[in-house]
């Protein structure tokens, strides 16, 4: 700008170089600070999910774990109703746990953490499908954004690479700007934007959509595959128009070739155990999909993966029920989250699953054989 | 509708990770080669690369127009018959400011002359067509018409090498939006091969940190209040129509000279000089000398190439008058092909034509009503902001009876209006302390762990502080 430079070129250097050592220190010194921040900075969605453990009365008696898919397909409302019709006031309190882009590795991390905190279900309902169980683990970027601290990343290195090596950058050596909401939600108060102007309440021109949707929203899909988050979840998305073919394509090229990743199974085994060991019955259930996205699951990956849960179900005593096709395509807003009239139905085929179980008192023999 | 060029990607902004790339990759080239040739070349390449990425067909049309002058103005150089130069300095006009025409000012022109030529015809409506504007025609005809006019004056040589020429045209930190640079600047600086400066890498840091600091920090933030309320001014109150517009000549002085910025940072750091392109604008204590420090490389480029040309105040009064109310009427039409613009060049040449005309009161002068007077041509530069910024002449129109009499309506929430107070505050604020504090001297004297500190301390606030939605820069439009 007209500057006229005194040279100095040396000064110059050692401001540059000792600019970058600043800089680089203050990436990961904040990333430090994140890896030990309270979970609500960087997981606000599994700290309400775990405060809501805490604080529900009566305890909580059957807990859900999963992703999306069990998010928008289980209504508690419906299950509770269903349940009382049939045997009265003597219903156990159901607490719905899945997160976006769950998977196994959040399903242990939430288990882990609300076991801590003294919440013990009698029940766990653990989504299962293949797509949780490929290589690479897809939704496994959620969660190195989410919990994963450097320990973790050493760990999940090999998939994380394979499955997203930008988003692993991005987080560990660019957390100031990757995670510049949540800083700035921590010390504000409040997420951005700050200067949000809203519409005018009477009709005008249309307006340009320049207005952000709701930090909120963003913070929690962060992390997540393009897509994965826009059935069932935010506001925004009950008003596209149910498509039960979208998505497939994006499943397909994550399913094709399928490869069963052989630590995401081993999370699962570690979460079976660990609800032996605590006493919680668990039962593994594959939501229900769209015919698309069934057409994805041939021989080479049904396979592999009944062969998995067969063999877990026997040692762990957790029986697999299988409703991928046990609905209509017109319930689904997409290939693999069910709109309000599928989630409806779907409440109730599982009610219909639990009831027996809490009720009767029944054995693992009697819950075997109300499989789907 | 027509459509032409089919392709369109998006532009590599500066504060973008591909940038950033690029540059990395540019530089260390650039650096280790030890042939100028080498250089220049890698370069090129880059500048290529750059506009390509947004658009891969029209970067031919950049090298068209590049290789056309460099050839018409060898023609020029080589004429003897006075003739014969003004031919072929009319052709290279014709093509350069054709080509302009044509992408810019069609659709406008068919507008214009459709109610005139429809009832020949039995369509109702205009076929207009859908062009896709050239990132940066506007800067790179003006640089070429400056070189081929300036060969054509004898004032320069015509360039020999075409390597130097393309580069000046297509230098990319400067080829989407300027600074214009004038080639008797800019091609003696490619001749020598340059000894890596760490001094000139530092000054190149601070100032694209600077930009990017305007660009991401307040004008992106900016943008998230101007731009609802200029989408439906009719829904919004006096007071945020007032509020939302001095944001926006804010955000504009932001956007801009914080793009410059960073170029002006960038070729520093490849050991190459731009012109200055702001100085402290806000300051002006009358609509004069705001143009003297507004766009500074367009301003003069239109005193020079334009004002001076049509006589500029050599004749008489009205004379002067008339040829300030044309270059400020084309300067505004140079932005855009719409009323709005052409209302807002016409706005600013009679603002300038009054100051001309009516000379202040002397009591006006005292230098304690210093602050009234950059107030006063603030205010009216926030006028012309409406025309700028409003998407038609009737949005404009809603936004002036607004802003004028008092009108209720949708009022910002009282925690905007204060993050906005403080942005304006933080502006004016830094504006004063770089006319009133020798910066660069205390960035010199400064230790080096503070000035390292300063400078890692910037980057960070400015990831922190840039929203999701960092848009393309405002001028890359024009």
């Amino acid at each position: 700008m007209g500057v006229e430079t005194k040279a100095n070129p040396q000064r110059s250097a050692r401001i540059l170089l000792l600019a970058g050592v600043f800089f680089v220190c203050g990436q990961l010194g904040f990333g430090a600070f994140l890896d030990t921040a309270p979970l609500a900075v960087r997981f606000p969605e599994a700290a309400a999910a775990l405060e809501r453990a805490r604080t529900q009365h009566p305890r909580p008696d059957i807990v859900f774990f999963g992703s999306s898919r069990f998010m928008a397909a289980i209504v508690p409302a419906e299950i509770d109703n269903r349940l009382r019709a049939a045997h009265g006031e003597h219903v156990p309190a159901l607490l719905p746990m899945a997160v976006l882009g769950g998977d196994f590795v959040s399903t242990e991390f939430l288990l882990d953490r609300m076991l801590a905190q003294g919440v013990q279900p009698r029940v766990a309902v653990i989504e299962v499908s293949p797509d949780l169980l490929g290589r690479p683990p897809h939704l496994l970027s959620a969660q190195l954004e989410r919990l994963f601290r450097w320990r973790d990343v050493l760990h999940w290195l090999p998939e994380l690479f394979e499955a997203d090596w930008s988003a692993l950058l991005n987080a560990r050596l660019l957390p100031v700007y990757h995670y510049r909401k949540e800083l700035l939600g921590w010390l504000v108060g409040r997420p951005p934007p700050y200067l949000f102007v809203p519409a005018p309440a009477f009709p005008v021109a249309p307006v340009a959509p320049l207005v952000q949707p709701a930090a909120s929203a963003q913070t929690l899909q962060r992390g997540l595959p393009t897509g994965i988050a826009s059935a069932g979840d935010s506001p925004a998305a009950t008003e596209v128009p149910d498509d039960p073919t979208h998505g497939v394509d994006r499943w397909a090229r994550w399913l094709r070739p399928f490869h069963l990743s052989e630590r995401c199974a081993e999370v699962l085994e570690r979460i079976l155990a660990r609800c032996k060991k605590e006493e919680i019955t668990c039962i593994l259930v594959e939501p229900p999909v769209a015919s698309g996205h069934r057409g994805l699951y041939g021989e080479d990956v049904a396979t592999p993966y009944r062969r998995l849960l067969g063999r877990l179900g026997r040692d762990y005593d957790a029986p697999y029920f299988d409703f991928a096709d046990r609905l209509p395509d017109t319930s689904f807003r997409d290939d693999s989250h069910v709109n309000h009239r599928g989630a409806t139905t779907f409440s109730a085929l599982l009610a219909d699953l639990l009831e027996p179980l809490w009720l009767r008192g029944e054995t693992q023999d009697s819950i075997d054989s109300l499989a789907p | 509708m027509l459509e032409w060029p089919a392709f369109e990607g998006a532009a590599v902004l500066f504060h973008s990770i591909e940038f950033l790339q690029l540059f990395v990759v540019t530089f260390a080239l650039y650096w280790s080669l030890r042939s100028q040739r080498l250089r220049l070349g890698t370069l090129l390449l880059a500048s290529v690369y750059f506009y390509a990425r947004w658009n891969p067909f029209l970067v031919f049309l950049l090298i068209f127009t590049a290789l056309f002058d460099f050839w018409i103005a060898r023609g020029i150089e080589r004429a003897q018959s006075p003739s014969v130069r003004r031919a072929l300095l009319v052709l290279s006009l014709c093509v350069t400011l054709g080509l302009l025409g044509f992408f810019k000012y069609t659709n406008f022109l068919l507008g214009l002359v459709w109610p005139v030529i429809r009832p020949l015809g039995t369509a109702s409506d205009p076929p207009f067509f859908k062009l896709i504007l050239p990132l940066g025609i506007s800067f790179y005809t003006f640089e070429t018409i400056s070189y081929v006019v300036d060969v054509y004056r004898r004032r320069i040589p015509a360039e020999r090498r075409l390597l130097h020429y393309m580069l000046f045209l297509m230098f990319f930190p400067h080829l989407i939006a300027g600074p214009i640079v004038r080639p008797g600047d800019f091609l003696p600086q490619l001749e020598k091969l340059r000894r890596f400066d760490w001094s000139r890498v530092e000054l190149g840091a601070r100032l694209f940190l600077l930009g990017l600091l305007k660009k991401a920090v307040l004008a992106d933030q900016l943008a998230q209040v101007v731009d609802p309320v200029y989408a439906a001014p009719g829904g919004f109150g006096s007071a945020t129509l007032w509020a939302a517009t001095v944001a926006y000549a804010l955000q504009l002085y932001c956007d801009f000279s914080g793009y410059s910025d960073m170029a002006i940072g960038c070729a520093h750091t490849f050991g190459l000089r731009l012109p200055m392109n702001f100085n402290l604008p806000y300051l002006s204590q009358n609509v004069a000398e705001f143009w003297r420090r507004w766009h500074i490389s367009l301003s003069t480029w239109l005193r020079d190439y334009l004002y001076i040309p049509l006589g500029g105040n050599r004749g008489s009064h009205l004379a002067t008058c008339r040829n300030i109310l044309l270059t400020m009427l084309l300067g505004g039409l140079w932005h855009g092909a719409g009323w709005t613009f052409l209302c807002w060049g016409l706005y600013h040449g009679i603002l300038l034509v009054v100051h001309r005309t009516l000379p202040l009161p002397r009591w006006l002068g005292l230098p304690v009503l210093v602050p009234l007077r950059v107030a006063g041509t603030f205010v009216l530069w926030c006028f012309g902001m409406v025309f700028f910024r409003a998407r038609s002449i009737g949005d404009a129109g809603v936004v002036f009876s607004r802003m004028l009499l008092p009108t209720r309506g949708a009022e910002l929430a009282p925690s905007v209006a204060l993050v906005l107070g403080a942005i304006v505050l933080v502006v004016f604020m830094a504006s004063l302390a770089a006319r009133w504090v020798d910066l660069e001297a205390i960035a010199r004297r400064a230790p080096v762990p503070v000035a390292a500190g300063a400078l890692a301390l910037g980057l960070l606030l400015a990831q922190i502080l840039s929203p999701d939605a960092g848009g393309a820069f405002i001028y890359f439009q024009f």
